[in-house]
C-alpha cells in the first residue's frame, strides 16, 4: 500500500524497542486500553470490526463491520490487508502500516495508539484483533470473535503475530475535532432547535425545575414548539438524573437510535452470546421497554451473577447502550463462595453448586441434592441460551424420593421418581415471562408417564411484585393427572429500612396424582408455602395436617432492618394463614393461622431467617434459606 | 383612501415589529448543538462510579486490599455493576473518608475508613451474588 506518514508517526514508529527491554513495565500498563470501543465482527468480517474500532477510537459513530462487507474475499476467509488499510484512508485516517517488526507495538502503545494485528488463528488462517494495551507481560486485545478487553500472555500473542510476519496496522485521525456521524438514521439531520432565552444557563446552573417549567411552555404554551420542547425537557431530565424520563421525551422526537452496544466485564463468555439474546440492534430506537427488556434478558442469562443496563446519549442524537456484567465463578472457591452452601446444608439439608460457563455459550451446569429423610434426590441441570430460538434451554435430570404418611390410617408410603426435562424460558416483554417444558419420568408405582408445562409470569420492574401460574399435565401407564398453581406476592410497602408483604397462592391436582406433587405448607422445606408454626415433616415423613390434593395459603410479613452495605439484617414479624382439602388427614385441614418472629439476613437475591412460630400444635423453630425469586430457576 | 392607507402601513409596521418581540423571547440560532453537548456531562451516577475507581487506584487502598487477601484488580472491574444505591453510599463513604474532618483524626481513621469501605466492596461485588 502507498501512504503519506504523518512525520511524527514515521519518527515514533521507526525508534527501536530500547534494547533488552521487556516492554511495559509490569505494573502500570501502556496503551488506549478501554478507551478503543470494541465493535464484534459478524461472517468474515474480523477485519471491518477491526477498522471500525480504529475509526470510532478517532471520533467515528455509526462505523460498523458491515462498511467493509464489499471487501471480503470469500474463497481467502476475509479481507485483505492491503484492501483493509486503502478502505481506512479512503475513510480519512492516516495510515501506517508495518511488518517484520514486534517492537512496533511497544512504541505505538506507550503513545496511546491502538493497532490493527493480524495474528495466526489455526492453520493458515488469520485473524485481525486489535492490541489496546500492555502491561509487563500481559497485552489486552480486542478480540473481534470473542469479546472486548481480552488478557493474552505477550509471548502467546508474540508467537501468534509471527504468522503474518508482524503485520500491523496504525492509524491516526484527529480527535476530538474530527466527529464524523455516518447517518443510519434519521437522527443526523436535526431540526433546528431554539429554546427561550435563560434555558440553556438554567440548565448550565442546575436550575431544572425552571428549565422544565420552558420546556412545558414551549409544549402547551401559546407559541408551541414541541420539537425544542421535548428536546430541553428530555435534557433536563438527564440532567436531574431522570434517565427513563429523558429517554420518554426523546422518544417523542424519535431519538436516540443505538450507534454502540458495549458490553464490559465479560470474562468466559462470549460478547455475541449475550448481545445475540438482547433486543437491541444499531439504529433502533432505544426506550424505555426496549431498555428494561435488555435489563430483563440480561439479568437471566445463566453464567451471570449480576449486571447492569444503562444508556448514554451522543451528542449527535444517537445513544450507546452499556451493559456490565459479572460473571459467576467457575468453579465456587473460597470461604465467600462457600459461606451460601454451607447455610444451605445447614437449615434446608441441602446443597446447589453452581459451575460454569466452561465454553464461551455462556451455560451453566447446576448439581444439587437434598438429603431430608422425607424428600431427598439429587440432579444435574444446564441452562444456557437458547442456539436457535430465543430464550434460555435447560435440560435437568434429577431422581427424588419421598416418603409420606396418611394421618388417618398412619398408613406409610414411598414414591421415586427419575425425571428428564427439557423447558425453555424467555421475557416476552420487560413483564411477563413465558415458560414451557415438556420431561419424561419413571415412578416407582406407576411405571413410565411423559409430562407437559406451561408457565407465565408477570412481575414489576422492581420485582417486589408478582404473579406466577403454572399448569402441568402427565399422561401414561394409569390415568392421566394434572397440576394446576398460581402464587402471588404483593409488596405493599418499602422503605429504607422496613418492608411489609404479603404472599400466597392456590395449587390444586388430580385425584389421581402421586402425593410428591401434592402441595403442603409448614416450614419451606420439602413445600414452599408457609405455616411455620406448623410441621410438614414428622419423624422422617410427610404428614403435617396441610397436606392435600388442594391448598390454599397467605403469609403476611413485616421485615425490620438495618443495612450493612448490601447486608439487610433485622427482625420479622408474621402471619401465616393455611387450608387444605383432600388431605392426608381426609376431608378438610384448616384454615390455620400461625403468628411469630424471627431474625433474618438477606441480600439482593438471598435470604436466611430463624424463626419462632406459634400455632395449634404450639410453639415451632424453623430455619429457611431461599436463594432467588421463587419462578427464578435458582432457588 | 389615505385614511386606509395609513392604517395598512401602520398595521404593516407593527406586525413585524410584535414578531421581532416575540422572537426576542427566543434565541435566534439553533440551540440544537449546545443542548446536545450539555448530556456529555458525567451524571451523577457515572460521577459515584469514577469516585470508587478512583478509590480503588489509590496506592494506600492497594496496599490495605493486598495486605486483606482481596484482588484490587476484580474489585475494580466490577464496579460497572455496582446499582446507584450502592454507588451513592460508597461515593459518599469515600468521599467523607477523604473529607478534612476525617483527615484531621489521623491516618488510623483514614485506614478504618479505607478497610471499611473494601469490606463493603468485597461483600456487593464478590461475596454478594
Amino acid at each position: 500500500m502507498t501512504s503519506v506518514l504523518p512525520f511524527w508517526l514515521a519518527i515514533l514508529l521507526a525508534l527501536p524497542a530500547p534494547a533488552g527491554s521487556a516492554g511495559a513495565p509490569a505494573d502500570t500498563a501502556v496503551g488506549p486500553g478501554t478507551e478503543v470501543p470494541f465493535v464484534a465482527q459478524s461472517g468474515l468480517l474480523c477485519g471491518g470490526a477491526a477498522a471500525a474500532m480504529l475509526e470510532r477510537f478517532w471520533g467515528a459513530r455509526g462505523v460498523y463491520p458491515t462498511d467493509y462487507a464489499r471487501l471480503v474475499h470469500p474463497d481467502e476467509g476475509g479481507i485483505r490487508t492491503d484492501d483493509l488499510a486503502r478502505a481506512l484512508e479512503a475513510r480519512g485516517l492516516d495510515v501506517t502500516v508495518r511488518s517484520g517488526d514486534p517492537s512496533v507495538a511497544d512504541a505505538a502503545l506507550r503513545h496511546g495508539l491502538p493497532l490493527i494485528l493480524l495474528i495466526g488463528s489455526g492453520g493458515t488462517r488469520r485473524h485481525y484483533v486489535v492490541l489496546i494495551s500492555r502491561s509487563g507481560e500481559t497485552a489486552r486485545i480486542h478480540d473481534p470473535n470473542w469479546g472486548p478487553d481480552r488478557p493474552i500472555a505477550w509471548k502467546a500473542l508474540e508467537t501468534s503475530w509471527a504468522a503474518s510476519h508482524y503485520w500491523a496496522l496504525v492509524a491516526t485521525g484527529h480527535r476530538p475535532a474530527w466527529i464524523r456521524t455516518v447517518a443510519r438514521s434519521d437522527s443526523a439531520s436535526h431540526p433546528a432547535v431554539r429554546l427561550p432565552r435563560g434555558a440553556l444557563s438554567a440548565l448550565r446552573a442546575g436550575r431544572y425545575g425552571k428549565a422544565k417549567d420552558m420546556a412545558r411552555d414551549l409544549l402547551h404554551g401559546p407559541h408551541r414548539d414541541p420539537e425544542s420542547g421535548w428536546r430541553l425537557l428530555a435534557t433536563a431530565r438527564w440532567l436531574e438524573g431522570d434517565s427513563r424520563g429523558a429517554l420518554q421525551a426523546w422518544n417523542r422526537v424519535n431519538e436516540p437510535r443505538l450507534d454502540l452496544l458495549e458490553i464490559h466485564g465479560l470474562e468466559h463468555v462470549r460478547f455475541q452470546a449475550l448481545a445475540g439474546r438482547v433486543p437491541i440492534t444499531p439504529g433502533r430506537l432505544v426506550t424505555p421497554r426496549l431498555l428494561a427488556l435488555t435489563r430483563r434478558r440480561a439479568r437471566s442469562f445463566p453464567a451471570l451473577a449480576a449486571s447492569r443496563t444503562d444508556y448514554r446519549p451522543n451528542v449527535d442524537g444517537t445513544a450507546d447502550v452499556e451493559i456490565s456484567v459479572r460473571e459467576r465463578p467457575r468453579v465456587p472457591s473460597g470461604p465467600w463462595a462457600l459461606a451460601s452452601p454451607a447455610m444451605q446444608a445447614l437449615l434446608r439439608h441441602g446443597i446447589r453448586v453452581g459451575l460454569g460457563p466452561f465454553t464461551g455459550a455462556a451455560e451453566r451446569w447446576t448439581l444439587h441434592g437434598t438429603w431430608n429423610p422425607a424428600s431427598s434426590g439429587w440432579g444435574l441441570s444446564l441452562a444456557t441460551p437458547a442456539p436457535v430460538i430465543e430464550g434460555i434451554v435447560t435440560v435437568r435430570g434429577d431422581w427424588r424420593r419421598e416418603r409420606f404418611r396418611t394421618a388417618v390410617a398412619g398408613l406409610t408410603g414411598i414414591e421415586q421418581r427419575r425425571r428428564a426435562e427439557f423447558s425453555v424460558r424467555e421475557w416476552l416483554t420487560p413483564h411477563v415471562r413465558a415458560t414451557a417444558g415438556a420431561a419424561l419420568e419413571r415412578w416407582s408405582d406407576r411405571g413410565a408417564v411423559g409430562s407437559a408445562s406451561l408457565g407465565l409470569v408477570l412481575a414489576t420492574s422492581s420485582d417486589r411484585t408478582w404473579l406466577r401460574s403454572t399448569v402441568e399435565r402427565w399422561a401414561g401407564h394409569g390415568r392421566p393427572f394434572g397440576r394446576t398453581a398460581m402464587e402471588g406476592r404483593l409488596g405493599l410497602s418499602s422503605s429504607e429500612d422496613a418492608q411489609w408483604w404479603m404472599r400466597g397462592g392456590l395449587m390444586l391436582v388430580d385425584g389421581a396424582a402421586p402425593k410428591m406433587l401434592w402441595p403442603g405448607a409448614g416450614s419451606g422445606t420439602v413445600r414452599a408455602p408457609l405455616l411455620r408454626g406448623h410441621a410438614l415433616v414428622v419423624d422422617g415423613r410427610i404428614t403435617g395436617p396441610v397436606f392435600g390434593r388442594g391448598l390454599a395459603h397467605a403469609t403476611l410479613e413485616r421485615f425490620r432492618f438495618w443495612r450493612f452495605g448490601p447486608l439487610r439484617a433485622g427482625w420479622t414479624a408474621f402471619a401465616d394463614l393455611a387450608g387444605a382439602w383432600r388431605s392426608a388427614a381426609g376431608g378438610t385441614a384448616g384454615p390455620y393461622l400461625d403468628l411469630g418472629g424471627g431474625l433474618r439476613v438477606q441480600t439482593h437475591r438471598q435470604s436466611a431467617e430463624v424463626a419462632l412460630a406459634h400455632g395449634a400444635q404450639g410453639w415451632r423453630w424453623s430455619g429457611t434459606v431461599h436463594t432467588g425469586l421463587p419462578w427464578s430457576g435458582r432457588r | 383612501m389615505r385614511r386606509t392607507t395609513l392604517i395598512l402601513l401602520l398595521f404593516g409596521f407593527l406586525v413585524p415589529l410584535s414578531s421581532t418581540h416575540l422572537a426576542a423571547q427566543q434565541t435566534s440560532g439553533d440551540d440544537g448543538a449546545a443542548l446536545r453537548s450539555l448530556t456529555a456531562r458525567p451524571t451523577r451516577q457515572e460521577r459515584d462510579r469514577a469516585t470508587v475507581r478512583d478509590f480503588l487506584k489509590s496506592p494506600s487502598v492497594r496496599k490495605t486490599a493486598a495486605a486483606h487477601g482481596v484482588d484490587i484488580q476484580k474489585l475494580q472491574a466490577r464496579v460497572g455493576t455496582l446499582d446507584s444505591t450502592d454507588a451513592a453510599d460508597l461515593a459518599q463513604r469515600i468521599r467523607d473518608a477523604k473529607s478534612p474532618a476525617a483527615q484531621a483524626g489521623g491516618d488510623t481513621f483514614v485506614i478504618t475508613s479505607t478497610t471499611v469501605i473494601i469490606i463493603l466492596l468485597v461483600l456487593i461485588l464478590i461475596a454478594v451474588s
